[in-house]
């Protein structure tokens, strides 16, 4: 035996023993390798063995999903087909092939399979082969009549419509195409898509085609929205689209039911779900129209506060507590974003709804403010649209809510733009700014402290005595601070229940009263109180009320002035010499004439009605034209006030004026009695007459 | 959110439609008076009262309104009609396309990961 010999029968026989061990060791991959290194005789007696060994590890491979592995065993196929003899084994080692994208050996395995392939139909043979020679799935048209076969088939599908169905969106060209344009994009990609469009082409259209886009991408995300709710999604894609859509100030009925529909969705998903998110972004959508702008507002007005105890938490308290702060949560959120000005009332209402609810520092208040000055005709309107009475409410609860002298820059803002009632409210506003600015608490006082102030001086205002007011006063400090009762009790006691009592106003309520004072004095009558009391000098007081009582329009000029002096004066007999004064430096015949027929019905004493009546002959005696029936009829109540002859005009409202006099002429005198009318009082007065009421002359 | 009051149940008392409009709600209550006149029928008139006086305080209308079930079929049906047809074409060759990948998917699924036996049950002749 030659030396080569003895070194193949050597690695012969370590081949041998590796095969041995393997296959002891049942490493079927490591067995077949070392068989490779034997002869093909001396191996034969192993193959037996290894395939055996191989359909357990390869049955093994397939179940673990061991690409690797069933790679591996496919390559040594090449050398032992035998290894894939068995049907099953053959398969798994094709899928390994597949998925390891081995095409090559996997046709040459599938060519192998032979009549195995037999078994399975025409159509998934073609299939394969298909697959295999084009190195991917095949089309339609072949895995076709394979349908019904893998139709329970769990598998994901990412769905890539998106990219596939991008280029046939096309920009809508006229308002007819929006919506059309607007569903396919939504089709297409649902909302972010629609949402992306959108945007991109109202950036590029005219006005008119914007604004049907919008609607249109509007519609279509309502259906979006509607589809959510059903499947209890989160509504936050929709309603975005509306909300972008509905950016600007938006009109008509199509736009009121789509946003009414969207809050409407909102309103029942909260109560689910606990997220007050969406429901926000609904109603600042909503905000976008006149007609469902107040719904949540509205929503905070239904709530019934007065059930609402802070201690309890029994089974009314607490669902309503938990109503009102999600109420409260959405009209925060959209007090911070809202475009709208108008809706700056909420601020007050949701001050007065948290004052109630452990919910302190509300941040909503201030930005609504600063959005009323950017638009004061906003604000305007929706005084109007709420009334009179709300209009009140609203101002002292803003008031309360943002501090008199911010309150005062925004009465600035809306007295040049304001006319009645909303005039008047603002007025009598005013005088809410002047008594909350004139409330000096000692420092350290509480937020708190000076809400009960306030509330202390709106008892008194409201007519009850200060022995009452201060009554409710002192209960109220209890409230606040049981302990501490007295002594916060004494700290506002110190506080002057009504501004100008003692002569003064702190320099914050000044300050305000200054600036309303010219516009308040001519034209609010409880104005000219408080600036007969601020007044220093009788000069002073004689301006204030000579101001007013030119300025008032309307009504009973004369009665108002003098009521308001005698109760801002406390005395009668010096709002008399007022009147009287007011009297004679009045230039104004009509006024006077008019206002002569009340001074019985005040009661004034003779030197006042004398008063009245002198002046009213001498403006009468220069006056020039015609005067009316009721001024002709005052300057005869004038004359017979002072026991003389009427002129002539009195007597003939249309006689021309008298001619200038010429020289004198002596003549003789006739008796007065026979001139003078009855004295006037109440009953003499002529009935329909009202001699307030001056006719055009 | 549901108001204080049960709100579908005060619309229904009026025999109503849920509205915002006060008009529309006084019309109902004429209605629903002349219907059930006091003389005639004391409680239902005093249900229709109670109803309507709830929904008549300041911002009743609005939350009884908001909290009114919604019939979600019916509005998604009544929008569907008007803007499926817009998108019937783009949609059927989505469904198409959709329908194909899920096909391929599923054949890939088999041939790559099943076994002999079941691969001959789904694809066998």
């Amino acid at each position: 035996m030659s030396r080569r010999d003895k070194q193949e029968q050597k690695q012969s026989a370590r081949a041998r023993d590796v095969v041995l061990r393997a296959i002891e060791r049942k490493d079927g991959l490591k067995a077949t390798d070392a068989l490779f290194e034997l002869p093909e005789a001396a191996g034969a007696e192993f193959v037996p063995a290894i395939v055996a060994r191989a359909r357990i590890e390869i049955a093994e491979a397939r179940g673990r999903a061991d690409v690797t592995a069933l790679h591996q065993w496919a390559a040594r196929t090449d050398r032992l087909p035998a290894l894939a003899t068995d049907v099953e084994t053959a398969w798994a080692l094709l899928t390994g092939l597949m998925r390891a994208k081995d095409f090559v050996r996997a046709r040459r395995l599938w060519a192998r399979m032979g009549e195995d392939r037999s078994h399975l139909s025409e159509a998934a043979c073609a299939a394969i082969d298909a697959w295999l020679r084009e190195e991917k799935a095949p089309g339609d048209a072949l895995l076709g009549p394979l349908g019904p076969g893998l139709a329970d088939v769990s598998v994901t599908v990412t769905d890539d419509s998106a990219a596939a169905f991008v280029h046939t969106i096309t920009a809508p060209t006229t308002a007819a195409d929006a919506l059309p344009c607007a569903a396919r994009a939504y089709v297409i990609g649902g909302e972010g898509f629609l949402a992306d469009h959108l945007k991109a082409w109202t950036k590029e259209a005219e006005p008119g085609l914007r604004d049907a886009i919008d609607l249109a991408g509007a519609e279509v995300a309502t259906l979006a929205l509607l589809e959510r709710a059903r499947a209890g999604r989160v509504l936050g894609p929709a309603i975005d689209v509306i909300g972008v859509s509905a950016r600007d100030e938006r009109d008509g009925a199509a736009w009121e039911a789509i946003l009414r529909l969207a809050v409407r969705v909102a309103t029942a998903h909260v109560g689910p779900t606990g997220d007050t998110s969406d429901l926000a972004a609904a109603h600042l959508a909503a905000c976008a129209h006149p007609a469902t702008r107040s719904l949540a507002l509205e929503a905070v007005l239904a709530l019934d506060m007065d059930r609402l105890s802070p201690a309890a938490d029994d089974d009314v308290t607490a669902p309503l507590r938990e109503e009102a702060t999600q109420w409260l949560e959405v009209l925060t959120q959209v007090g911070r974003t809202t475009p709208h000005p108008g809706l700056w009332v909420q601020a007050p209402i949701l001050w007065h709804t948290a004052a109630r609810l452990p919910m302190p520092d509300l941040p909503c208040e201030q930005p609504l403010l600063e959005a009323a000055f950017a638009d004061p005709r906003a604000v305007l309107r929706q005084y109007l649209r709420v009334g009179p009475d709300h209009v009140d409410l609203q101002i002292e609860e803003a008031a309360m809510a943002h501090g008199p002298e911010r309150m005062a820059d925004l009465f600035d803002a809306l007295w040049p733009l304001a006319e009645e009632p909303v005039l008047s409210a603002l007025a009598n506003g005013v005088h809410l700014l002047v008594h909350d600015a004139s409330i000096d608490l000692p420092p350290g006082s509480t937020h708190m402290e000076r809400m009960v102030s306030l509330l202390a001086v709106r008892m008194y205002r409201a007519g009850r005595s200060r022995d009452e007011a201060l009554d409710g006063l002192e209960n109220l400090a209890y409230q606040v601070d049981p302990d501490a009762g007295a002594a916060v009790f004494d700290r506002l006691m110190a506080v002057p229940l009504a501004p100008g009592d003692d002569g003064r106003l702190t320099p914050a309520a000044r300050r305000i009263w200054e600036r309303f004072h010219d516009r308040l004095v001519r034209f609010d009558a409880p104005s000219l109180a408080l600036a007969l009391r601020l007044a220093k000098t009788p000069d002073a007081r004689l301006d204030e009320a000579w101001t007013f009582y030119h300025g008032v329009e309307g009504g009973s000029p004369l009665t108002r002035t003098f009521f308001e002096l005698a109760h801002a004066l406390g005395d009668r007999e010096e709002a008399e010499r007022f009147v009287r004064r007011l009297a004679e430096g009045s230039p104004d015949l009509a006024r006077l004439a008019a206002d002569i027929a009340l001074l019985s019905k005040l009661s004034l004493s003779v030197p006042v009605r004398r008063s009245f009546a002198r002046r009213i002959l001498a403006l009468e005696s220069t006056h020039v034209g015609p005067v009316s029936a009721r001024t002709a009829e005052g300057i005869r109540r004038a004359a017979a006030e002072l026991g003389m002859k009427p002129p002539t005009r009195a007597i003939d409202p249309d006689a021309p004026p008298p001619r200038p006099k010429r020289a004198p002429r002596k003549r003789r005198s006739r008796p007065a009695a026979a001139f003078v009318p009855p004295l006037f009082d109440e009953a003499e007065t002529e009935p329909g007459l009202d001699p307030t009421h001056e006719e055009p002359t | 959110m549901s108001p204080t009051e049960p709100a579908q149940s005060l619309f229904a008392t009026l025999e109503m439609a849920p509205t915002l409009d006060p008009a529309e709600l006084k019309r109902a209550w004429f209605r629903a008076v002349k219907l059930h006149p006091p003389q005639q029928d004391a409680d239902a008139f005093a249900r229709i009262r109670a109803a309507y006086e709830a929904l008549s305080a300041p911002g009743a209308l609005h939350a009884a309104y908001l909290a009114e079930p919604l019939d979600l079929e019916r509005e998604i049906r009544a929008r569907r009609e008007r803007l499926d047809p817009l998108t019937a074409e783009l949609r059927e060759a989505m469904a198409k396309r959709r329908e194909a990948a899920l096909l391929r998917a599923r054949f890939e699924a088999i041939v790559t990961r099943a076994g002999w036996p079941e691969v001959v049950r789904r694809l066998g002749r």
